[in-house]
Parts: C-alpha cells; sequence; structure tokens
C-alpha cells in the first residue's frame, strides 16, 4: 500500500469521514487487506490519543496550575468578585475633589512681601518685588583625550554619539577651539597625546549646516 | 495645559497613590496569570508528549511557569510567547532527565521509560511510538489531539506554514498507526 494512498485515507478520516458513511473511504479500506489493517491501527492510535489527551484531565490540570500560579504570584486567591466598579467610583470621586479644589484655589498667588522688600515713601508704604536672579551653573568642559581618538573624525564622531550632537558640529568646535592641536592648522593632522577642550554649548549653538560648510572647507582645500 | 496642584489636593494623591498602585498591580498580575494560563493550556499536550504522564507534566509545566515568572518582561514581550515557553519547558525537561540521569543507575531504557512509571501498558506502546516522532511531530499530535487549532499549532512552533502543519499532521498520524499496528 502507498503512502500516498495511506495520506489520502488519514485525511479523509481526519476531515469527519467514516467508513459507514463515505464511499471514499470504504473504497480505500477495502481495496486490499493491508489497506484494512491500515484502517484498524488508525483506529486504534486514535482512541489512545483522545484517552491519553482527555479533555477532563487536562481541564483538572489547568486549575491546578490556576491554583499553583496563585500561589506563586503572591495572591490572595484570585478575587473573581473583584469589581471594579469600587475602584471607578473612588476614582470619580479623587477627581471631583481635585477639580473642585482646583476651582477654587485662586490662580493668583499672593507674594509673600518680606522685611527688606518694604519702602517707606511720602505717600506711604509701598513695597517692591524683588525678582530672584536664577544663575544657571557653568557647564564643566569636555576632555578630550587625542591618544584614543587619533582623528578629529574619530573624535567627533565619538562625542556625536555621547551627546546626541551633530558630527560636523562637534568636528568643526573641536576645530576652532583648539587650533593649537593642529599641525599648521591642518585638520588632517591632529596633534597625538594632546588633550582638546570644548563646550558642549559651543557645540550646540553652532548650526550643523554652517558646520558642515566649514568642516568641509578644511577639508577639501584647507583654506 | 498646566494644572495648579493645592496642598490638599497633593494629599488626596498622597492617600489614594497606594490604593491606584495596589489596584494597578493586582490587575497586572491578573493579565500576566491569564497569559500563563493559556500558555500553560497549549504547554501541557507537549509535556505529556514527552514525559508521558499527566502528574511528571504538570510538574515540568510548574517548573516552566515559575521560568516564565522569572523572565515575565521577556514572555509579555515576546512576539511568540508559547514558542518562547515551549523553549523553557523543554530546557526545563532536558535538565530534569539529566539529573534523573545522574541519579537512575544505567542499565537499559529504564532511563527513558522512568518517567513513565504510572502510564497504563496501552499509553506505554503509545508514548514508544510517540518518542518516534520529532519534536514537531509531537506537538502536532499533542496539541491537535487536545482540540488546538493549526493556527494554534503554527504560533508554538514558529516559523512553518499552516500547508505544512498539516501534511506533517498527516504524516505523524500515519507514522502513529504503523507502529501502533506492530505493536498491537
Amino acid at each position: 500500500m502507498k503512502d500516498t494512498i495511506k495520506l489520502d485515507l488519514i485525511e479523509l478520516l481526519e476531515a469527519g469521514k467514516t467508513y459507514e458513511k463515505s464511499p471514499e473511504v470504504q473504497l480505500i479500506v477495502d481495496s486490499s487487506d493491508e489497506a484494512l489493517k491500515f484502517y484498524n491501527d488508525y483506529l486504534v492510535s486514535k482512541d489512545q490519543l483522545i484517552g491519553f489527551f482527555d479533555k477532563d484531565k487536562l481541564e483538572v490540570s489547568q486549575d491546578k496550575m490556576s491554583a499553583f500560579l496563585d500561589k506563586q504570584l503572591n495572591e490572595t486567591p484570585v478575587n473573581k468578585d473583584f469589581s471594579y466598579k469600587g475602584f471607578a467610583a473612588m476614582a470619580v470621586a479623587a477627581s471631583a475633589l481635585l477639580i473642585g479644589i482646583n476651582l477654587y484655589t485662586p490662580e493668583e498667588v499672593i507674594p509673600v512681601i518680606e522685611e527688606d522688600q518694604v519702602l517707606m515713601t511720602e505717600s506711604g508704604i509701598e513695597y517692591e518685588i524683588v525678582e530672584e536672579i536664577i544663575f544657571e551653573e557653568p557647564q564643566e568642559p569636555i576632555m578630550v583625550n587625542t591618544s584614543d581618538t587619533k582623528t578629529i573624525w574619530a573624535a567627533g564622531t565619538k562625542l556625536a554619539e555621547e551627546y546626541g550632537l551633530n558630527l560636523y558640529s562637534v568636528m568643526y568646535v573641536l576645530y576652532e577651539a583648539n587650533p593649537e592641536a593642529f599641525n599648521n592648522g591642518n585638520i588632517h593632522a591632529m596633534k597625538a597625546d594632546n588633550v582638546l577642550i570644548l563646550d558642549e554649548s559651543m557645540m550646540n549653538s553652532v548650526s550643523a549646516d554652517f558646520a558642515y560648510n566649514e568642516v568641509s572647507r578644511h577639508i577639501y582645500c584647507r583654506c | 495645559m498646566e494644572v495648579a496642584v493645592g496642598e490638599t489636593s497633593k494629599r488626596v494623591i498622597e492617600k489614594t497613590k497606594p490604593i491606584v498602585t495596589e489596584v494597578c498591580k493586582n490587575t497586572e498580575v491578573t493579565i500576566l496569570k491569564e497569559k500563563l494560563l493559556e500558555t500553560n493550556k497549549k504547554l501541557m499536550p507537549y509535556a505529556l508528549t514527552l514525559v508521558g504522564s499527566y502528574a511528571d507534566a504538570e510538574d515540568l509545566c510548574q517548573t516552566t511557569m515559575m521560568k516564565l515568572i522569572e523572565n515575565q518582561d521577556k514572555f509579555l514581550q515576546s512576539n511568540t510567547p508559547n514558542a518562547y515557553a515551549k523553549r523553557i519547558l523543554r530546557n526545563a525537561f532536558i535538565d530534569t532527565y539529566r539529573k534523573k540521569q545522574k541519579v537512575v543507575p544505567l542499565e537499559s531504557e529504564s532511563l527513558k521509560s522512568s518517567y513513565n512509571l504510572d502510564a497504563t501498558h496501552e499509553y506505554q506502546e503509545m508514548l514508544k511510538c510517540l518518542e518516534k516522532h520529532n519534536e514537531i511531530e509531537r506537538t502536532i499530535i499533542g496539541m491537535l489531539e487536545s482540540g488546538n487549532s493549526y493556527e494554534e499549532m503554527q504560533e508554538m512552533i514558529g516559523d512553518i506554514s499552516i500547508a505544512n502543519l498539516r501534511v506533517k499532521a498527516l504524516r505523524a498520524r500515519k507514522t502513529l498507526a504503523e507502529c501502533m499496528g506492530r505493536k498491537l
């Protein structure tokens, strides 16, 4: 009996056809003793499989697993009666409270007047509000050791990646801020074992197009 | 729009924060549990084809679930969580099998059948036949018999077409029937 015929028979049987009801199945099974034997073997294996992968047993296993997971996930047994209504009501109440409070919160906050802000004038007492001046802390300069990176391109790439900046802006600032670090002002001839100093704010302030043109000019015509 | 938050509002937020956090945590746990249970439903038939008894299959699935909980981020973010879980189960099976191999003295084929001691004689025969199938065929047989669709099998197995799965299923059935015919 050819394998193809066996496969055809299985396909028919898997599709729900039976010997009793399907002439196609009858035709194959009755064609030879071997086909009949194969048909019987198939039925036996099918019965075994159905018995083995018993759906009831699988459901019991699933329940056991559910209990196991409850334990593992440190849950109190899953509260199937958990209602989102309670939580929703609480959330709505909290939101309403927040909105209510914000509605009655005066928008203009009356500043607290310090003694040194009060001035005595002829017309009476006046006060002036002295605005607080915030000094930004200066950013620390970035130091680049040229022993690690032998070309301006390498140094620029590293810094651009590190600070998320435009490569040409970084290269331009590196070159402009450290002219002494290049032999004869040649952008290709960066001196070894030098420390380049540059400021992040400078790199941010240089436009990418401008930096690209300047770096290209130095690279191609060295002018 | 920036909303001014008053002191009272801050206090309300502070008070409700733990409750909200707890509810969110519970929701996350529930989602994880549901996903794990869904995966377990598909893993169990495969585990059965490997170990042959419900008790051992349950143990194996529990070990797998523990590992999935440990790696829940990977599991939840995976595009093919069931395939990921199946790989963990297979590795857990190999680990357990190796441990048993160290303990059980090397005689005959007792190693393979050591799992199947509580299975009946008929199932023993069927399991011996199943052992002749490769991993994909075992998965297909197990999942098909426990009522999974070809799409679900595809998700479990991974890179395989439905048509290919159907052909493999037919061939696996044929091989199993032939094997059972010789045994009975």
